[in-house]
């Protein structure tokens, strides 16, 4: 399984809905609303799944940007 | 409380994704995470963002962005998926292969002496029967600086010969031509830092939303910091960039030199102009390169009224005053532009146009006011611009034909007087068609893929089947394989060292990480044993390593317009990137260049605020230049324009995001967009098997109705190998840069029957 960290930019008063939607998503977990409309969130997923989910995030309404900080690999390569 | 590894790790993400906000993070602690975080540049795109790279071992298991560069720790999903999809990619060439026998015979595995030997022999027999105008060099914009300094060398120094080009003529040499006919030099006089200081953004010809993600997240930021900022975006598609647009204005394509004529009309009009500004930093030329004056510049806008400018390209009058007024009313105005200007057949001059605006309104030369061209590959600028390899250029600003710069290389790489062919070599289309017709016999690819991405490629093929090709790759998917004689596997980005420079002039350095995959190498190394067996004086190339070549190419920008002698290989180990011009160690690098008491070669105690020392009147160059219309607009036969691009989850000809399942399952094909009206026009429904059909070729592709294209416009991606859509192109180029029009030809559109 592969880790990564992003920040969703929101557009203005639908951060809420967002994180709402973005929680949704099983492979996601959502760590706040961050400065009014950045969400940080986490996925936890298989690499090859990585873009999809970093996609259906691009998608829901009200993403203006999504910027990925940190992927990780190290647990497909050294499981624990 | 026992935390799992999984959860440490989770919480650590959040931590970086917090911080790139500039929370304050306590570090992590515990034993998860990588042995070593290597420092690098992002392999795609001409942003430039900084990554660390996580190794465990020998092997790459993280990436993330690097806070301390202009990225401020964000990377897009590009770069993100990086490791380990591209780095360890089933399909990445880790042995040398030859064609034994002849371009349809297979390739083969050799050992390394094989191979150059192989193609050393081609080219130094060559070189004995045809001369050294036989041989080229065709490099690209993702190649190392190290690398293309070496490659030009080798040719112009070594072999005797300036067929030196590369992937940049098809993108960046209009915006080359364009600074250095509007400034005297090339690149950029602002950097990133006028984002964040803009009032106005006036983007042109750019998607950035998708081909400069974190740029745009850049701007959209500076968007939300106030709501006097205001962004213009013109573009004839109405892509996802206009989301954050004031005002999105669609026009005609191949119709921008009339809007950007018609603003610097209005701006007169309205007395929007900065006289000031004109009148002392600025001077007035015609086309012809005769000088002209200000009066003559106004009667020659003058032509260009609001309603003329409707009529060319279908912006309404009124808009075309909103914006203008909008550009000069502002505090401070940046404007962006990348493809959609450069890749024209006016290219050149539709760069001298914004670059106009600018200059009369005097949005240049202070925070935030800009124009600032955006970069399609990770090191076309500091790479092959700024080291001079292309076939009329040399190091630092010189060109071939200044005698007085040839010999100011001669003497600096040591070789005799004379040595430098007096005459520029073929540009990228000129080389083609050269092996075309048997004068150019042996070709060397480094880093970029011809067979996917000249124009009118039924015309340019039969180059590459005709010559001898040695290819240095990473991937055995790249098209131009297919012609390939000998490949030679590529060290790929973090398996070797080098310099990138980015669009705002930032040079900073991609550390080796891991050690190069199987038997692959770094080019420089294989560049200097190939050179050495054509015949190449050793003497020529005394390196060890990539240091050495950037502490050659240091020395030899000290005193030059391009001055970075201050950027030591060690600055750029410890610091996430340094902004030329850097004449000294302890400089900080520039931000605004030009500008006195900012750039260094413009001292505090010059008489002048902004100097254009490229200029030999240190004055910027104001020029007259009509609206003329594409090569090849629409017309009643073939009543469609085609216009080509990217899409945010592909990167040029997708030998690196095809790698990626899920960016390959996003885009595994091209299509084309087609807007609505024309759809139902044609007959045509989402997902139909429509033709394109222009004078070279037809194409098939599905269809995607959307109103992003105006009607009249249609859209297809480049990234699709199994659907070259350059063959449909003509081959039309700049008549100053060279750079193919790859935005507009006519086509015919009609459902498959």
């Amino acid at each position: 399984m592969a880790i990564a960290g992003l920040l969703v930019r929101v557009l203005s008063g639908q951060a809420e809905e967002v994180e709402a939607a973005i929680g949704a998503m099983p492979e996601m977990t959502t760590y706040g609303v961050h400065h009014d409309n950045h969400l940080v969130v986490v996925a936890d997923a298989p690499h090859e799944k990585m873009e999809i989910l970093f996609r259906q995030v691009r998608d829901v309404p009200g993403v203006l940007t999504c910027a990925v900080t940190s992927m990780t690999l190290e647990d497909e390569l050294f499981p624990e | 409380m026992a935390v799992s590894r999984r959860e440490f790790l989770k919480g650590s993400a959040a931590a970086v994704a917090l911080s790139a906000l500039g929370a304050p993070v306590l570090a992590a602690t515990g034993s998860a995470g990588p042995d070593k975080w290597v420092k690098g540049v992002c392999r795609y795109c001409g942003t430039g963002c900084g990554v660390l790279i996580g190794v465990k071992g020998d092997k790459a298991v993280a990436i993330k962005g690097d806070p301390n560069n202009h990225n401020e720790g964000k990377l897009c999903q590009k770069g993100a998926l990086l490791i380990p999809a591209v780095v360890y990619a089933k399909d990445r060439i880790t042995d040398p292969m030859i064609r034994k026998g002849g371009k349809k015979s297979p390739l083969e595995k050799v050992s390394w002496e094989e191979a150059l030997d192989f193609a050393a022999k081609h080219f130094r027999e060559t070189i004995q029967k045809d001369g050294p105008q036989a041989v080229a060099y065709y490099g690209s914009g993702q190649a190392l600086t190290e690398e293309s300094y070496l490659a030009n060398k080798i040719w112009k120094a070594g072999l005797r010969s300036n067929n030196v080009d590369g992937n940049p003529r098809l993108c960046m040499a209009s915006a080359v031509a364009g600074y250095l006919t509007s400034f005297g030099k090339d690149e950029p006089m602002g950097t990133y830092n006028d984002i964040d200081n803009a009032t106005c953004f006036f983007i042109i010809g750019s998607n950035t939303s998708e081909a400069h993600p974190i740029l745009f997240d850049r701007i959209a930021r500076r968007k939300e910091s106030s709501p006097d900022v205001k962004i213009i975006v013109a573009d004839p598609r109405r892509t996802n960039t206009a989301r954050i647009a004031d005002m999105h204005v669609p026009f005609k394509p191949g119709t921008d030199l009339a809007l950007l004529n018609g603003m610097a009309n209005v701006i007169f009009r309205e007395e929007l102009d900065n006289t000031r500004f004109i009148d002392r930093y600025t001077a007035f030329k015609k086309g012809t390169g005769e000088a002209a004056s200000l009066e003559e510049y106004k009667a020659f806008v003058a032509e260009y009224t609001p309603e003329k400018v409707q009529e060319i390209s279908g912006i309404p009058a009124a808009d075309v005053v909103k914006i203008a007024k909008l550009f000069a009313e502002s505090t401070a105005a940046v404007s962006l532009w990348c493809m959609g200007i450069n890749q024209r057949s006016k290219g050149v001059w539709a760069n001298n146009l914004i670059h106009n605006l600018h200059l009369i309104t005097g949005q240049i030369g202070r925070p935030g006011a800009t124009p600032l061209s955006l970069t399609g590959q990770p090191n076309a600028c500091g790479g092959v611009r700024d080291t001079g390899c292309l076939a009329h250029l040399l190091p630092a600003g010189r060109m071939v034909e200044n005698e007085q710069h040839r010999n100011q290389m001669e003497d600096f790489w040591g070789v005799p007087r004379g040595t430098i062919q007096p005459k520029m070599g073929l540009h990228t289309v000129a080389l083609f068609e050269n092996m075309v017709q048997g004068n150019v016999k042996a070709l060397f690819i480094h880093c970029t893929n011809p067979a996917h991405t000249l124009p009118h490629l039924n015309k340019y093929t039969p180059a590459l089947e005709k010559a001898f090709v040695a290819q240095t790759e990473c991937f055995m998917d790249a098209e131009t394989l297919k012609y390939a004689d000998v490949v030679f596997p590529a060290a790929f980005w973090c398996e070797t060292d080098g310099v990138y420079g980015c669009t705002e002039r930032r040079y900073a350095l991609t550390e080796q990480a891991i050690p190069p995959l199987g038997n692959s190498r770094p080019v420089i190394q294989v560049l200097m044993d190939f050179a050495k067996r054509v015949g190449v004086d050793p003497k020529l190339m005394p390196y060890k390593n990539a240091a050495d070549i950037w502490e050659e190419w240091r020395k030899l920008s000290k005193g030059s317009p391009y001055d970075f002698f201050g950027i030591t290989r060690n600055r750029l180990k410890k610091e996430s990137g340094i902004k030329w011009p850097c004449p000294t160690e302890d400089h900080p690098g520039t931000n605004l260049r030009y500008v006195r008491g900012e750039d260094p070669l413009v001292p505090k105690d010059h008489p002048d605020r902004i100097f254009f020392y490229g200029s030999p009147n240190g004055k910027a160059t104001i020029w007259l230049r009509p609206h003329q219309p594409p090569f090849e607009p629409a017309d009643a036969e073939y009543p469609f324009v085609l216009t080509t691009g990217r899409v945010i989850d592909q990167w040029h000809t997708a030998t690196m995001t095809g790698k990626v399942p899920e960016l390959h399952r996003a885009y595994p094909s091209a299509f084309v967009e087609i807007n609505p009206d024309d759809a139902q026009k044609l007959g045509v429904k989402n997902g139909d098997q429509v033709v394109l059909e222009t004078r070279r070729d037809k194409m098939t592709f599905p269809a995607r109705i959307t109103d992003t294209c105006m009607p009249g416009l249609v859209f297809c991606p480049f990234f699709d190998k199994a659907k070259l859509v350059n063959r449909l192109f003509h081959d039309a180029v700049d008549a100053a840069s060279k750079e193919p029009e790859y935005k507009i030809c006519s086509t015919k559109v009609y459902k498959q029957a």
